[in-house]
């Protein structure tokens, strides 16, 4: 190829289309520069930084809500969202094409423009939550938002990650400013600590996963997503997939190693240290970011890292077997050990950090079951059931952004009345004016989500990832043990939530305790983020966001 | 495997010998006779004065990031002034044929005589890349300075910045005291 029709296809045809995929990014970039200028030019007296942020945070989150239903509606979009189309620019050849953009380092399909909503609209939720909490007071609003939203910038290109260097990339860009959102409150000496064990510990990662990457891309002489699986196939032609082929070793070396850098993001057992340290030293809206968003954008890395190796061929087969029964393991130990280890908790946030990680484990079992089922030589399963596995993590996801976003945002509003965060503080606030009441049912409609009981959102989420378990089982016995113990898990968390929960409700306030007086605001918003959880058990809602992960999931695999 | 196996056990083994065997040898042949020099910490040749374990300023850091920051930046200036030089010089168009050949293999980084008349890079494109690469940089650099002038307009960049911030609080309270005081002046007399 000349370089005369290189050029003309990147500035002509790539460059266009990439922009307009990655507006909503760009804005969010914008939005920095402008949060620095706004506070240099001491703008600040004038309109607060945070509104500022969340206007950025409002316009991407309707960017990418365009692209999606853009995509949905095949740009047959009506009224208000023709209006939006139209705003954003967005054209069939841009937008409405799924395939690789910025000369193939992201990819823009359903799949990632579907966790590109979630994270944004997580994002205009987080930034409202810390106007209402005034947790980056007036002076350091900007330098907050800033890393907020840079952190967010990484998870959105991660979801579209198509290249090993984009992997590295956008794993670092989430974890560098969530370092220091670790560390926000200054002059706490926790925080510091916090932040410095997650430093030390991201660095090493960072280190373990770079090593991967060169490994496998040294192996395969790329570093293209996509091909990847290919490149594998070529090398192992006519040669036997077992541990004493040096290619093959190499390569489950490389992915191990990879997969350690996203278990540390996920915070799966055993790199899960950082996470109840880092939790109970940052503040409680530092912590609900940290525990879904950088989750939800690990989790969709994680499935775009094992999809890379799927192919026709049997070394294929036999790879993507081996690394579902290890995540599957994996899995095992994470649920069982968060669940375990929450009940000796006395801090709040803690007790969080531990349900955040057995959550990780639930949802590590659909990326198993679907790897099991995709590889399995049977017939009785097949691409169906691994969309199947993908929607029911979808699922999870979007459930699980409200189930904890709401009980952090309790956590940090009773910690701006009480100053406390240990159990114990929680005693008998039922008691407390009208918002408190509100803010302690929904704190029990969260918890018993969390724990995945009937009427709620996470009953359904956790059934769907049950389910592709058991569907999984049918190509490979291990997944119906990983079942097991998920059910069993289920079993073992409602204790340590149910123990918050009478001190909420049934124990008696302190002796010398004040009845705590959550401002009404408190109440609304704590109240808007927990009919979700509601809407999404037992509303059409329900039904619509399943559609919509089915929708999202098989084109996956299409 | 084993072929891997063993290779890598030779190599462990190599390592470790290699490092043992000089200061086993050391050792055994060296005489042992101690002097307070001899045991003082090696720094340069100077002699030493106190502990090595102080703390250091903060603010050191606060430079040393910086200058990371900026040292960064230029890392990614040479590659970027590599082409755009490169194709600045293709951009003209009374260059001769030969010579647009022979800048065309050095940008592409090609054997020299790899290209001919028609696949060399022409006037019109190189002119292209130049101004994409232009506005490249302007992006990158404009964002890297609006956080320099952030940074420098918070004081950070101030090397005793306490002190600066003391200096303005004094200023401004000296300010609202002034204008205070006729009123304690008035409020005292009442």
């Amino acid at each position: 190829m000349s370089v005369h029709s290189i050029l003309n296809h990147v500035l002509g045809e790539d460059l266009p289309r990439s922009l307009e995929v990655f507006a909503p990014e760009l804005v969010l970039c914008a939005t920095v520069v402008l949060l620095l200028l706004w506070r240099m030019l001491d703008l600040h007296q004038r309109i607060p930084t945070c509104w500022v942020a969340l206007f950025g945070s409002l316009v991407a989150f309707f960017g990418v809500f365009a692209q999606f239903m853009y995509l949905k509606t095949g740009g047959a979009g009506v009224g208000g969202l023709e209006f939006l189309f139209d705003q954003w620019r967005l054209t069939p050849s841009g937008v409405g094409e799924i395939g690789p953009y910025f000369t193939g380092l992201l990819v823009h399909d359903q799949f990632a423009v579907f966790f590109r909503l979630v994270l944004t609209l997580f994002l205009v939720l987080v930034t409202a939550l810390t106007i209402l909490t005034g947790i980056p007071d007036a002076e350091d609003g900007q330098d907050f938002y800033t890393l907020l939203i840079g952190s967010t910038v990484g998870m959105l290109m991660a979801v579209g990650a198509n290249h090993l260097l984009m992997l590295f990339l956008s794993i670092e860009m989430m974890s560098v400013p969530s370092y220091v959102m670790v560390a926000f409150q200054k002059g706490r000496k926790q925080a510091g600590e916090a932040s410095l064990k997650y430093v030390v510990y991201g660095a090493g990662i960072a280190g373990v996963m770079l090593y991967g990457i060169s490994l496998i891309a040294g192996l395969l002489g790329t570093a293209n997503m996509p091909e990847l699986g290919e490149r594998f196939a070529i090398l192992m032609q006519g040669e036997f997939f077992s541990m004493s082929n040096t290619t093959a070793l190499t390569l489950v070396l490389g992915m191990m190693m990879v997969l350690v850098g996203l278990a540390f993001k996920l915070s799966l057992v055993p790199f899960h240290f950082w996470c109840p340290d880092a939790f109970e030293g940052a503040s409680a809206e530092v912590c609900g970011f940290l525990s879904v968003a950088s989750k939800a954008a690990a989790l969709a890395l994680l499935v775009r890292f094992v999809l890379a190796f799927q192919g026709t061929h049997e070394s294929l087969a036999q790879l993507g077997i081996l690394f579902g029964i290890a995540l599957g393991t994996i899995s095992i130990i994470t649920m069982t050990f968060g669940n375990l280890a929450a009940y000796s908790q006395t801090n709040l946030k803690r007790l969080l950090a531990y349900s955040t990680i057995a959550h990780a484990g639930y949802m590590v079992m659909a990326v198993s079951a679907m790897l099991v089922i995709l590889n399995s030589p049977s017939s009785s399963v097949g691409v169906g059931q691994a969309a199947t596995c993908i929607e029911g993590l979808m699922y999870y996801v979007a459930v699980y952004l409200f189930m904890n976003l709401s009980a952090f945002a309790i956590v940090a509003l009773l910690r701006n009345e009480t100053f406390r965060e240990d159990i114990s503080s929680y005693r008998g606030i039922i008691s407390g004016s009208a918002a408190t009441k509100v803010l302690c049912v929904c704190l029990a409609i969260s918890f018993f989500s969390l724990v995945g009981m009937p009427p709620f959102g996470g009953f359904f989420a956790k059934m769907m990832i049950f389910y592709s378990a058991l569907q999984a089982g049918h190509a490979h016995w291990f997944l119906w043990i990983v079942l097991g113990f998920g059910a069993l898990n289920t079993v073992f968390s409602l204790f340590y939530y149910l123990n918050v929960l009478k001190a909420a409700f049934i124990s008696e306030p302190e002796a010398d305790a004040a009845p705590v007086e959550v401002p009404g605001m408190a109440g609304a918003y704590v109240l808007l983020v927990t009919i979700p959880i509601l809407a999404l058990g037992m509303s059409s809602l329900q039904g619509d966001l399943t559609a919509t992960a089915k929708y999202v999931a098989a084109s996956l695999f299409q | 495997m084993t072929d891997l196996l063993v290779h890598f056990i030779l190599f462990i083994i190599a390592g470790a010998v290699l490092v043992a065997a000089p200061m086993l040898i050391g050792r055994l042949v060296r005489p042992n006779l101690p002097t307070p020099e001899k045991d003082a910490v090696y720094e340069c040749g100077e002699p030493t004065i106190g502990s090595s374990y102080v703390q250091f300023d903060i603010r050191f850091y606060v430079v040393a990031l910086l200058f990371i920051i900026f040292d960064v930046e230029v890392v990614f200036f040479f590659p970027w002034a590599t082409v755009f030089g490169g194709v600045t010089q293709l951009a003209d168009t009374r260059l001769t044929e030969a010579a647009r050949t022979n800048l065309s293999d050095k940008l592409l980084n090609l054997e020299p005589g790899t290209t001919t008349a028609e696949t060399a890079i022409a006037a019109s494109d190189a002119l292209r890349i130049a101004w994409t690469g232009f506005a490249d940089i302007l992006v990158f650099f404009g964002v890297l300075l609006v956080g320099f002038a952030y940074v420098w307009r918070r004081g950070d960049l101030d090397w005793v910045r306490a002190m600066v911030n003391q200096a303005k609080i004094a200023r401004a309270q000296g300010r609202k005291n002034s204008q205070n005081e006729p009123r304690v002046d008035s409020q005292l007399a009442s």
